[in-house]
């Protein structure tokens, strides 16, 4: 086989991949009207579990990482960029790269690490013990039971821990400010509510909601595709993780090359 | 959907049936299954590799298709029924599975309780009622609040009968024997109340158990055979990969 050859079986295959993941994603939205009558209220029972082992469990890792990020974002940026700029420029810098960049990223991050990689196990282990199978035997579509709700409950996670993130990061973005010379915590915070426009905040919900969408498909989509194996769920896992952590990456890169392509800092001239 | 195949079966076998999991195939022979009917579908020889009870289970269940042959459920023919009316058609078939099944993140009650929480109960009444009647029933009241895990194999396999029965299905799928004895259990008891109540009733047996072969006839229960076929030429599933 030659590096062509390779190439273009790889190529086909990540074609394949998306393919089957946007049919996917499809199913779990359709069934929420074909399945409309089958139990509300034990699909809202899955949507605020999966909210609380996503979210609420979720929130001291994230709000640890915030307040070092935000921390060493304003002690490095005064160190690199205040000499240069001003308080206003290191507010900026605040905004743009940890709230903007770093922090969804860094949230998505975890929530691969921890809820991604639990559900494909989750899922993958149902397989196995024929839960699933016992689903679909009730009558019970264990789509909507067990994707669609799980997709539902980590999304409204996800986005609630990128708030808790940017909170957290600016709450202590501001406090570590108050080391540095008067006047520039009031013009970190006059920068900070210069840079939260609707707009850009319109603009980050949208790259949130598609990114976590996407890794939470992929966690969903491995743990359903294990057959009857045990040995297929370890499989299902790092495959996830490692599809999802690569999904993250590029979209991620790919919407901050293009706000970049538009102009400016790339958020503001992007809508 | 109607309730019945044409001259009053619960479900039929139009022909012969071959069921194939990873290229082992099973064959059964013709039978029709009216209200009030037991039948019992028994391998003529010790399985060896592959157990047929699950595979001919998942078919009768209508939750895979077989490779050849039709089956007609309650005068449907599932592989005709879109999703919507298969699930619609799952509902009134109950399936007892041999092993697994039982949510492991909830408890028994929870677990026996789960079609009539989605569905409603037949009766109308609140789902938790209608469980804890089924759970004392099958004398599984004491270990309500366990998980299954907590719980050995036998009582495992009495909740799954009383999730079976939870919807008063007109069509029950027993995959093995479970925790039959000659003597009686609570869950055979169960089973044989939604008999003599309408419901016909399929068991798919690992391997032949003359005793309860013996215990069937006398209840008027049809034996039909299940012979071991040549495996398939086709790919294997790891083959596919």
């Amino acid at each position: 086989m030659t590096a062509v050859d390779r190439l273009g079986a790889w190529v086909l295959g990540g074609v394949r991949t998306a393919y089957l993941l946007m049919g996917f994603l499809y199913l779990s939205a359709k069934m929420l009207w074909v399945g409309r009558r089958q139990g509300a209220r034990e699909v809202l029972r899955q949507v605020l579990l999966q909210v609380y082992f996503t979210g609420v469990r979720g929130v001291v890792p994230v709000a640890a990482l915030a307040m070092v990020i935000g921390a060493l974002a304003i002690a490095h940026g005064f160190a690199v960029v205040g000499p240069l700029a001003g308080g206003e420029e290191l507010g900026r810098l605040v905004i743009l790269v940890v709230l903007f960049e770093v922090g969804p990223l860094l949230t998505a991050g975890v929530v691969i690490v921890r809820s991604v990689t639990a559900i494909a196990a989750e899922l993958g282990v149902m397989r196995v013990q024929r839960e699933i199978e016992a689903l679909e035997a009730m009558g019970i579509s264990p789509i909507l039971h067990l994707v669609t709700s799980r997709l539902a409950g980590g999304l409204a996670a996800l986005l609630a821990l990128n708030v808790v993130f940017a909170g957290v990061a600016v709450a202590t973005g501001l406090a570590a400010a108050a080391w540095l010379p008067a006047g520039v915590p009031e013009e970190v915070l006059n920068a900070v509510l210069w840079a939260l426009t609707p707009e850009r905040l319109l603009m980050l919900a949208g790259k949130v909601a598609v990114g976590g969408l996407g890794v939470l498909v992929i966690g969903c989509y491995h743990g359903m595709e294990v057959a009857d194996s045990p040995t297929e769920v370890p499989v299902a896992v790092s495959r996830a993780a490692l599809r999802a952590l690569v999904f993250l990456v590029v979209w991620h890169a790919g919407v901050s090359l293009w706000g970049l392509a538009s102009g400016g800092d790339g958020w503001g001239r992007l809508l | 959907m109607s309730g019945a195949t044409a001259g009053g079966a619960v479900a039929r076998a139009n022909a012969s049936l071959v069921i194939e999991v990873e290229r082992v195939r099973w064959r059964l022979g013709e039978f029709a299954a009216h209200p009030g009917q037991w039948v019992a579908v028994v391998p003529e020889e010790e399985a060896g590799a592959g157990d047929p009870a699950p595979a001919v289970g998942r078919v009768l269940a209508t939750l895979a298709a077989p490779a050849e042959g039709t089956l007609e459920v309650l005068g449907s023919d599932p592989q005709r029924l879109s999703y919507a009316d298969l699930q619609a058609l799952r509902r009134r078939i109950g399936l007892v599975q041999s092993w697994g099944g039982l949510l492991s993140n909830r408890t028994i009650a929870e677990n026996v309780a789960l079609p009539a929480a989605v569905h409603g109960a037949p009766d109308g009444r609140h789902a938790g009622a209608v469980a804890g009647d089924m759970l004392d029933a099958l004398g599984l009241a004491s270990v309500a609040e366990a998980r299954p895990h907590q719980v050995d194999r036998l009582t495992r396999w009495r909740a799954r009968v009383a999730r079976a029965l939870m919807l008063a299905p007109a069509w029950v799928v027993v995959e093995g024997v479970g925790d039959w004895a000659p003597g009686g259990s609570a869950a055979w008891s169960a089973l044989a109340a939604a008999v003599a109540a309408g419901a016909a009733a399929v068991v798919c047996m690992s391997r032949p158990a003359p005793a309860f072969e013996s215990w069937l006839s006398t209840r008027g229960g049809e034996t039909v055979p299940c012979r071991r076929g040549a495996p398939s030429a086709g790919p294997g599933r790891e083959e596919r990969r």
